[in-house]
This record gives structure tokens, C-alpha cells and sequence, in this order.
């Protein structure tokens, strides 16, 4: 689902209808309210621009395809990893062990 | 938000968005760049996206403004010759337009 297509023709139908929030979609929006707060100790730990920037940097078919919040997600992942607040590759490697478990547990 | 006391412009303005090919997070978009509009108000003083896109939270602050520009300027298969676009810039990507 593409939000911002820069200007260019959109080859999409845009839906207008408003889904309701996953409880994870919530939980993303308020860590980043929480990593915003200009008012912490030292400053914010990151910017809804490298937010932006994050969204901006990613891969196309992944810009094409995540839905919004999945995006938002990914670039505060990389952007949180890029300043060593978090191990980026540590979390990356969890949800894929948690993906796998998942995964055996259907069969 | 902050003063902009040091405005460069006055609404009312003729300027030109900078034709400036840049890498990075920039908040002026591609399909404006180059084009002629007029200052439709000024929006205050902000800091500047392209620090801040790269964790620079505490720097300068840049006048702001609502510029508009003729819809049909921008994409060529605009509806209304009468539809215009405004669309917040930034004062260092704003040149004065004497043509």
C-alpha cells in the first residue's frame, strides 16, 4: 500500500474506507510518540524526520507492498539500530526464530 | 513554533523553487522543484528536516513558507487552469523570481 507517491499518477484505486487499528499498530504509534518526546533528558531518541528518511530508504517492492505502520516499524529499526540505541540484527534474528516457531506449531 | 523575524520574504513574493538534485531526506518534493509560485503566507521558523532527518534535533531554526503555484505548472493534465497547489518550502530552497 503506497501513501506517498511523490507527485507521480497513482495506477491505484485509493481506498477511503478507515480499517480499524491492530492493538501492534497501536503499540508502534506510541513508541513513537515515546522516542519523540523532544522533552526527555538529552533529547529525543529519534526524529519523525529520520522516521521520513527511514520510510524513504526502503527497498521499493517494500515501500510498494508494507502497510503503513510495517513501514513505520522497519524505519525505526534502522534508525534506532543505526544509533546503537538498539541491535537491530538481534531483533531481526528474534522475530525470525518466532516466525519459525509459529510456523511448526501450525503443522 | 518560532518568530520569523528574519523572513527573507513577504507574502505576495515572486520566487522560484531551487532545480537542485540532492541525495538524502530533503522535504521539498521533486515534482515542485524548479517551478515559479508566489509566497502565500509565511509559517513561522521551523529547524531545518535535513539535520533533523539525520538526528540533529537542536539546530537552527529556517523561515518556512506556504508557497502556491498554478496546478497546471506542476502536472501538465491539471483539470482547472484555476486549481492551484500550496505546498510548505523552506526558505534556503526559495530563490527570488525577477523574470
Amino acid at each position: 500500500m503506497v501513501h506517498d507517491v511523490g507527485g507521480r499518477p497513482a495506477h491505484e484505486a485509493i481506498p477511503r474506507e478507515q480499517h480499524p487499528f491492530m492493538p501492534w499498530e497501536m503499540r508502534v504509534d506510541a513508541l513513537m510518540w515515546l522516542l519523540t518526546d523532544a522533552g526527555r533528558p538529552g533529547g529525543p531518541r529519534m526524529t519523525v524526520d529520520e522516521l521520513r528518511r527511514g520510510i524513504e530508504s526502503l527497498p521499493a517492492d517494500e515501500y510498494r507492498t508494507l502497510g503503513y505502520y510495517e513501514k513505520w516499524l522497519l524505519s525505526m529499526l534502522r534508525v534506532l539500530g543505526e544509533r546503537g540505541t538498539i541491535d537491530a540484527e538481534a531483533i531481526r534474528r528474534r522475530a525470525e526464530a518466532i516466525a519459525h516457531e509459529r510456523g511448526h506449531a501450525h503443522e | 513554533m518560532s518568530t520569523a523575524a528574519h523572513a527573507r520574504f513577504v507574502p505576495g513574493d515572486r520566487v522560484r523553487v531551487a532545480q537542485r538534485e540532492v541525495t538524502g531526506h530533503v522535504r521539498t518534493p521533486g515534482y515542485i522543484r524548479g517551478k515559479r509560485g508566489v509566497v502565500e503566507r509565511i509559517c513561522g521558523a521551523f529547524r531545518n528536516p535535513e539535520q533533523l532527518a539525520y538526528g540533529v534535533w537542536d539546530g537552527p531554526v529556517v523561515p518556512l513558507y506556504r508557497i502556491r503555484f498554478a496546478q497546471a505548472d506542476v502536472w501538465p493534465a491539471a483539470e482547472s487552469a484555476l486549481d492551484t497547489l500550496d505546498v510548505e518550502i523552506y526558505e534556503h530552497w526559495l530563490e527570488r523570481d525577477d523574470a
